[in-house]
């Protein structure tokens, strides 16, 4: 099966991970622009930080047959920080509608205080002007009242909620965020999110529509694998093939496809995967011989 | 006026709709952000076909850009170059400078084949020569081939690195607009200097390489050719030939006529750059 994982800091990741999410069915991954475990100080590093996911993680995740998005913002966090972020709102415009850019986020809450408030709404307001998707963070600390703010905030805002993905959910968030309409994801992520045998009973107890899963995988104690492996568990556990389907594949896709920057086109037929292509001079290899061939076959699978 | 000619050539209404009401917002003063976030929405609002154009809109396209080569052109980057010439000229250094800093490809690829639609084209001189310094074919393509730009502004030694750059790259010099009237002495003996340690290497040149050298032949150069007409292939031949027939030198006839090279028989520069371009392109 065809795996999507909506939510990876591949940035974080080695090329082992690569390989082995191509082997275990993942055709595309969304990089979400996040906080890199180090408060920046510099509006230069953002910047670089953008041009990376948007040029080299993008080439670098082709080398090993996978398809590559991001979504752009300014996090909560370093939201925090005023002066830095003022540089960053700056930048955003010219990064938010590149090309293979799916969403404006994650943006939302951390510690819900008033600069996050302020720069979350300057971002809801770029999404709407440029028509494209959110995806929005909600806090690991007061979670629940985190994300049912997130939500009040963006629909103050006059924001679609069909339009809008709300991220890291648990048992407690679930049935508020479907019931006022959005697209409900899960984070599989060890020890601070969801374990996937809890996230088999909410697809059991709550269904396919709207829920999608992710692993957020970054440079934490994490798991690259964490959207197929959860499939497996599904099937195991006695739930479809389309529930899976539309778990770990199909939602994630009609919601950051909206744009139209990502379509299953991109794909479905393979792309040519030619590990001696260059991205600015550099490749990936480093003394391993390259493979070639389509992305469909260039590992084992 | 790049602004109407691009409207012309829009096939869709939906595409012309859009355009014509960003470059509005743009040539209004309105925030650069606005002008940031229609330029890389072009590829999404438009759409990435390659250009058709009929023959009057070529030529007004090349009565703003004499090497316009449509081949090379999309419907979104013609839509990226006529905004960039919306942006009002006090502040478009400014404004394009950041974008510059912060392009993907296909942007960076827009905004230097842009440079010469542009009517303070001459302020970014410096932009254009360090572009040159990048390792993306396409980026350096859009300066160095089908553009007028640094014909018209850049500096001898600019000028030198880019066509010696272009052969590293074995780029198509034919492209390279101004050829031509920009050979100098110094090139010619630079591309002579590589060409040796090509040979040393026991590796070809590019038959391009001596279209360079007309006009600065001196004894040297001229064994070097002699060479060439001697050992090299069909093509080098050729090249060798124009080169010296081109150069006007007393015993141009006396050489060829000794190599069997009969001067009607000899193509013209740009019939030898096509054929060797076709030659990489089948691989």
């Amino acid at each position: 099966m065809n795996f999507i994982d909506p939510h990876v800091h591949m940035i974080s990741r080695t090329t082992d991970d690569y390989e082995a999410m191509r082997k275990a069915g993942v055709v595309a991954v969304i990089e979400p622009a996040f906080w890199t475990g180090q408060p920046r100080t510099e509006a230069g590093t953002f910047k670089d930080y953008f041009s990376s996911i948007l040029g080299w993680e993008r080439f670098r995740a082709s080398q090993f047959g996978i398809k590559h998005y991001c979504t752009i913002g300014l996090n909560s966090k370093e939201s925090n920080n005023e002066a830095l972020a003022e540089e960053v709102m700056e930048l955003l415009p010219m990064f938010a509608a590149k090309e293979g850019v799916v969403a404006i986020g994650e943006i939302g809450y951390d510690d819900q205080t008033a600069a996050e408030d302020k720069y979350f709404r300057l971002q809801i307001e770029l999404a709407k002007e440029i028509d494209f998707p959110i995806m929005i963070h909600t806090p690991h600390r007061d979670k629940k009242r985190g994300t049912y703010r997130s939500m009040d905030v963006l629909e103050e805002h006059g924001m679609d909620p069909t339009m809008v993905v709300i991220d890291h959910n648990n048992e407690e968030t679930v049935r508020e965020v479907l019931d006022r309409g959005y697209w409900a994801a899960f984070t599989i992520y060890p020890n601070t999110k969801m374990g996937n045998e809890r996230m088999v009973e909410i697809v059991k107890e709550y269904g396919t529509d709207r829920i999608i899963v992710n692993s957020a995988a970054d440079w934490g104690v994490s798991d690259p694998l964490a959207v197929p492996k959860t499939a497996a568990l599904m099937l195991q556990r006695g739930l479809t093939e389309n529930d899976v389907h539309l778990t770990c594949y199909q939602n994630a896709l009609t919601v950051y496809g909206k744009n139209g920057e990502m379509t299953e086109a991109d794909w479905v037929d393979g792309f040519e995967v030619d590990q001696n292509a260059l991205f600015e001079g550099n490749r990936v290899l480093r003394g391993q011989a390259p493979k070639a061939g389509s992305s469909k076959n260039i590992i084992n699978n | 006026m790049m602004l109407k000619i691009c409207l012309d050539i829009l096939p869709d209404e939906e595409h012309r709709a859009w355009l014509e009401a960003k470059a509005l917002e743009v040539s209004t003063g309105a925030k650069a952000s606005k002008f940031y976030l229609a330029f890389s929405s072009a590829p999404r609002k438009t759409s990435k076909a390659p250009l058709t154009l009929r023959l009057a809109q070529l030529e007004q396209l090349r009565s703003l850009q004499p090497a316009f080569n449509p081949a090379t052109w999309t419907i979104d980057e013609l839509c990226r170059v006529t905004l960039m010439t919306c942006l009002p000229t006090e502040t478009n250094h400014e404004v394009l400078e950041k974008l510059f800093g912060t392009a993907d490809m296909r942007e960076s690829v827009a905004l230097y084949k842009g440079l010469s639609f542009l009517e303070n084209a001459e302020a970014f001189r410096l932009r254009a020569i360090d572009g040159l310094r990048t390792n993306i074919t396409p980026v350096f393509d859009a300066i160095a081939l089908d553009n007028p730009y640094a014909e018209k502004y850049f500096a001898e030694q600019p000028w030198n690195q880019m066509v010696l750059k272009a052969m590293f790259m074995e780029r198509p010099l034919y492209r390279v607009y101004g050829l031509d009237r920009r050979r100098n002495k110094t090139l010619a003996l630079i591309l002579r200097d590589y060409a040796h340690e090509r040979w040393s290497a026991h590796r070809s040149v590019s038959t391009e390489l001596w279209r360079n050298a007309v006009g600065f032949i001196d004894a040297p150069l001229l064994e070097d050719l002699q060479r060439v007409l001697n050992e090299g292939t069909g093509r080098e031949r050729f090249a060798a030939a124009l080169a010296i027939r081109e150069s006007g030198l007393a015993e141009a006839d006396t050489i060829l006529d000794k190599a069997g090279i009969a001067p009607a028989d000899l193509p013209e520069w740009d019939e030898l750059g096509r054929a060797e371009e076709a030659d990489k392109t089948l691989g």
